[in-house]
């Protein structure tokens, strides 16, 4: 079972320890490793958003999550290709909203 | 007394009262010329004179006077308005100008900020790469030599391990992000040179602001020691050391000089 957007926004509303006593309650295991997933994603876009070196990233991820280096780095991966693909959107819209007739 | 931009506000509503008034009455002054013309040309043609077309001749001549006048009227009080308009957004040029230039400015450094740090990303990437590369070499030999093993041996073909496997897949997905990371740059780049062209507009628009504001100021600074200059014009006429140039310190510089002129001559 996989979290939709949706579901993963709400969870994301409680704190993370709630939200994860609510998936063990519901016995959403999948679901839960799925939150988890969404949490360290979310992680470390907040890093990466605060200009942190992966090596920090990673470090943080290992520590907090206890995931393991290569996963930490994989993700960090998924997380900085989904930020120049959400940069490439919004730089684009800039020039669109500065210069609309050009 | 009355402040500069004070009357500059009175002249602007002025200005816009007779271009109103006289744009209402165009077409009016234009259908009576082209009435008192209708009336004259069945006269025109005729040699001799006559008081009727005489008076029919002053007529259209009248009216044809009247548009013309009431034309330039609309056009002078059109230039004046063109004249008044920039010192009466003034303040709020300046105003829009320097949020304008700061936000670019604030844009160009972010950017710039960006950019340095995703050449550390990007300089990162590369270490790990080549450590993944280093170690995928590493692992590739380390096959080769147990695959040679196994056919000196005898033995079946070994399966390619699940190290090269993972191995390959780590270096594939730090490519596709030393991608993103160069594509963010361009993009930062294309940015931040787009908020240094913005910059750059904003600062020409800022210090034409600054020059209308300084001249507000001006004006009413120079209204205050009018008298003063009056007197001194009067007992030395015209010096063209004095410079009327924009600035309180300068009419302030100015003023001082005048006074000490005045004393000296009286």
């Amino acid at each position: 079972m996989h979290l939709t957007p949706g579901a993963s926004d709400t969870l994301a509303k409680l704190s993370e320890q709630d939200a994860r006593t609510l998936l063990l309650e519901l016995g959403a295991l999948s679901a839960l490793k799925s939150f988890d997933r969404d949490c360290a994603q979310r992680y470390a876009a907040e890093l990466f958003g605060q200009r942190c070196t992966r090596a920090i990233i990673r470090a943080r991820l290992v520590q907090r999550f206890g995931l393991s280096e290569r996963s930490a780095y994989r993700l960090i991966d998924s997380v900085m290709q989904n930020c120049a693909k959400s940069a490439h959107v919004l730089a684009h819209q800039q020039r669109m909203l500065a210069a609309p007739y050009s | 007394m009355k402040t500069f931009l004070e009357s500059t506000q009175e002249q602007a509503a002025k200005a816009k009262a007779i271009i109103a008034s006289g744009t209402a009455e165009l077409p009016k002054l234009q259908i009576e010329v082209n009435e008192t013309k209708a009336a004259f040309t069945p006269f025109a043609n005729q040699n001799h004179s006559s008081a009727a077309k005489s008076a029919l001749h002053t007529a259209w001549s009248d009216a044809s006077q009247a548009l013309e006048i009431r034309k330039r009227s609309i056009s002078a009080a059109q230039g004046i308005l063109r004249d008044c308009e920039p010192f009466l957004e003034a303040h709020s040029d300046l105003a829009a100008a320097r949020i304008a230039y700061c936000s670019a400015r604030e844009t160009v450094k972010v950017s710039l900020e960006e950019m340095a740090n995703l050449g550390k990303l990007r300089a990162e990437l590369h270490g790990e790469l080549a450590d993944l590369n280093a170690r995928n070499k590493e692992a590739l030999a380390a096959y080769g030599q147990n695959a040679i093993t196994a056919r000196l041996t005898g033995q079946p073909a070994i399966p390619t391990s699940k190290l090269i496997a993972t191995l390959n897949a780590d270096i594939e997905s730090r490519h596709a992000t030393l991608e993103s990371v160069e594509s963010m740059l361009i993009s930062h780049e294309k940015q931040r040179e787009f908020a240094t062209d913005s910059a750059k507009q904003s600062r020409d628009k800022l210090q034409f602001a600054r020059g209308q504001v300084a001249e507000i100021e001006y004006r009413d600074a120079i209204a205050s020691i009018a008298p003063q200059i009056a007197v001194y014009l009067a007992a030395k006429g015209y010096d063209k050391s004095i410079e009327f140039a924009p600035g309180r310190e300068r009419i302030e510089a100015a003023n001082a000089l005048l006074e000490t002129e005045l004393d000296q001559l009286s």
